[in-house]
């Protein structure tokens, strides 16, 4: 949530939308300062019904911005589904701003940088894009994410939510009973749509790559990776051991 | 009375208000989750999970309040209002006003605030100073479930815009989501009379700047509200031992504000410290300093208040929030 670095010029925000404005500004810049350089937002599918993002793909158009918008659909925001809060399609809605728009399959790495390819070759030359992602939705929103815990932890979930709910169906006054029970399918749904999405996604995409390569060039490839990390920390924590003893 | 979570006893207070009031009806993102009991008894009509389109929502809410409804409008957290300032500064708080006083805007914003759970400077500010500020805006902050019950009630019944904090070390099931994620390896400090404890049956509503005394003393008056009252009250206990008495005192809405039970406690003490989680500066430290004076007192004055952004690591967080030793240590230096 709070990632900077000021040398690769990378930011983050905790708040929904923020990276829309953000991207805009940086490619101003760029268009300023550094010719040929772009800048890309990333953001959810939720992300695009936020006011202050819809307005930065105008104004990134109207201003001819080098940028690109990378939404990563994955149907959901925290515990609301995509399509029950938002109106039209997002890769249409992105369109209708004139931008060049590509979709592509989040997953597939090969089609996600070529689209990249092509959506970067027109944001810099002023012709701002959007690539719309679809991705799967890995582990809930967070870790207390109370969705995931009827997935995790059913028998202990369900039996703190399950007294409210029946409860509430049977108390009155409050709504007919027609509206109340699609209050509660409404609920089951959403649980139901989760738990199959958690159980497809979790066929984590690495492990099956893994299946269609030979073993030797994975082991071989997997040591010089570990290799890599590893010098890769040393030389972190060297470092950082050094900027230490600056400090005293 | 029974004895309720802070989360509970809100629920109750709606609860009781939307049988009795068809008006009122709620929305903001996930309330078919967050507020799952409700939706079902009130149904997708009365409780509506909201896109994340806060500027248009919130503003939806003066519209619709003006209209004729009561909505409680959630705003997941109160930093998050930023996206959608304008409802809340040029809207709500104007309408009433502008309209000679013929138009008024009956909604609640429901909003999650304050920190101690590792969240950091976009997601545990408070803000009430800032909002208080604003006239034509009541700003509510419950530090216990009676209050949480009886302040809600009042907001539903309010014919003006009220702001309804609730503080994440309070309500569980914020900081079941946000902080402990579920993990057994975390520990907050929750003050527990503030998370559960004893609520009038039926609800009783708790007026609007009204200041509750949490316990009396002579040589020191300290004012607070939400978490800081429970971090007061044990840094009381513990001056007492060392031979200091101070009050507490509750003041439970930012706006209006009890100045006159602060100014009759302080005239008796002879110094004041306040204890404010929101910010420092321009915040409601320095108006209560500006009401003691404006009431000819002199008191000897401190402030132990959120003074810069708030940092990630829980050490640095609790550090920067009002936490008992510097409430002790500035009440210590203050009457030295
Ligand atoms: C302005 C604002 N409103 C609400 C939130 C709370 N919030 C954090 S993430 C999130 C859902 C985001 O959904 P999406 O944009 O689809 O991203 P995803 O998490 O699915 O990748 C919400 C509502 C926030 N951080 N900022
Ligand atoms: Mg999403």
């Amino acid at each position: 949530m709070h990632m900077f670095s000021r040398e690769h010029l990378a930011a983050s925000s905790g708040i929904v939308g923020a990276a829309g404005p953000l991207a805009a500004g940086f490619a101003l810049a760029a268009q300023h300062l550094r010719a040929g350089h772009i800048a890309v937002a990333f953001f959810g599918e939720g992300a695009m019904n936020q006011g202050m993002l819809m307005e930065s793909l105008n104004l990134a158009v109207a201003w001819g911005l080098p940028v690109v918008f990378v939404c990563k659909d994955n149907g959901w925001e925290i515990t609301t589904r995509a399509g029950w809060v938002t109106g039209g399609g997002i890769a249409k809605r992105a369109r209708s701003f004139g931008m060049c728009v590509e979709h592509v399959r989040g997953t597939d790495v090969v089609a996600v940088w070529k689209a990249a390819e092509r959506l970067t070759a027109q944001a810099r030359k002023g012709r701002p894009a959007f690539l719309h992602a679809r991705c799967p939705h890995h582990e809930g929103h967070f870790l207390g994410d109370p969705m995931l815990l009827v997935l995790h932890k059913p028998v202990q979930q369900l039996t703190q939510m399950m007294p409210g709910l029946v409860k509430s169906y049977l108390c009155h006054p409050g709504a007919s009973l027609v509206a109340r029970t699609r209050s509660m399918s409404n609920i089951v749904k959403a649980l139901a749509i989760m738990g199959t999405g958690h159980w497809l996604t979790n066929q984590d995409p690495l492990c099956l790559a893994r299946c269609g390569l030979d073993s030797e060039f994975l082991e071989r490839t997997e040591k010089e990776v570990r290799e890599e990390m590893e010098r890769a920390r040393t030389e972190a924590l060297e470092d950082w051991r050094k900027e230490r003893a600056t400090w005293q | 009375m029974a004895v309720m979570s802070f989360t509970d006893a809100i629920e109750a207070a709606l609860r009781q208000a939307m049988a009795a009031d068809p008006r009122i009806i709620i929305f903001g993102e996930d309330v078919h989750m967050l507020r799952r009991n409700l939706y079902v008894q009130f149904g997708p009509g009365r409780v509506k999970p909201a896109p994340i389109s806060e500027s248009a929502f919130l503003g939806a809410a003066v519209g619709a309040a003006m209209a004729g409804l009561k909505p409680v409008v959630e705003i997941m957290m109160i930093d998050f209002l930023g996206v959608a300032f304008d409802a809340i500064l040029n809207q709500a708080s104007k309408v009433e006003s502008f309209s000679g006083g013929k138009w008024r805007v009956p909604m609640v914003v429901r909003s999650a605030c304050g920190g101690g759970y590792g969240d950091a400077g976009q997601h545990e500010q408070n803000l009430w100073g800032m909002l208080a500020g604003i006239p034509g805006l009541a700003v509510a902050v419950p530090s216990n479930p009676a209050d949480a019950a009886g302040l809600m009630l009042t907001s539903l019944e309010s014919p003006n815009p009220v702001i309804y904090l609730e503080h994440k070390l309070l309500a569980d099931y914020w900081l079941e989501y946000l902080g402990r994620g579920n993990r057994t390896t975390v520990e907050f400090d929750v003050p527990a009379e503030g998370a559960a404890g004893e609520v009038p049956e039926p609800l009783a509503a708790v007026p609007f700047g009204q200041a509750r005394l949490v316990c009396q003393g002579h040589d020191l008056t300290i004012a607070t509200l939400g978490v800081g009252v429970h971090r007061s009250a044990e840094a009381a206990g513990l001056l007492n031992v060392q031979g200091i008495s101070a009050a507490v005192i509750d003041l439970r809405t930012v706006s209006p504000l009890d100045r006159d039970t602060v100014v009759r406690e302080v005239s008796a003490s002879g110094a004041l410290l306040v204890v404010d989680e929101d910010y420092r500066d321009f915040g409601l430290s320095g108006e209560l300093a500006a009401c003691m004076l404006e009431a000819g007192l002199k008191p000897r004055f401190a402030r132990v208040a959120t003074e810069g952004v708030i940092p990630y690591a829980r050490h640095l967080e609790d550090a920067a929030l009002p936490n008992v030793e510097r409430i002790q240590e500035a009440a210590l230096k203050m009457l030295s």
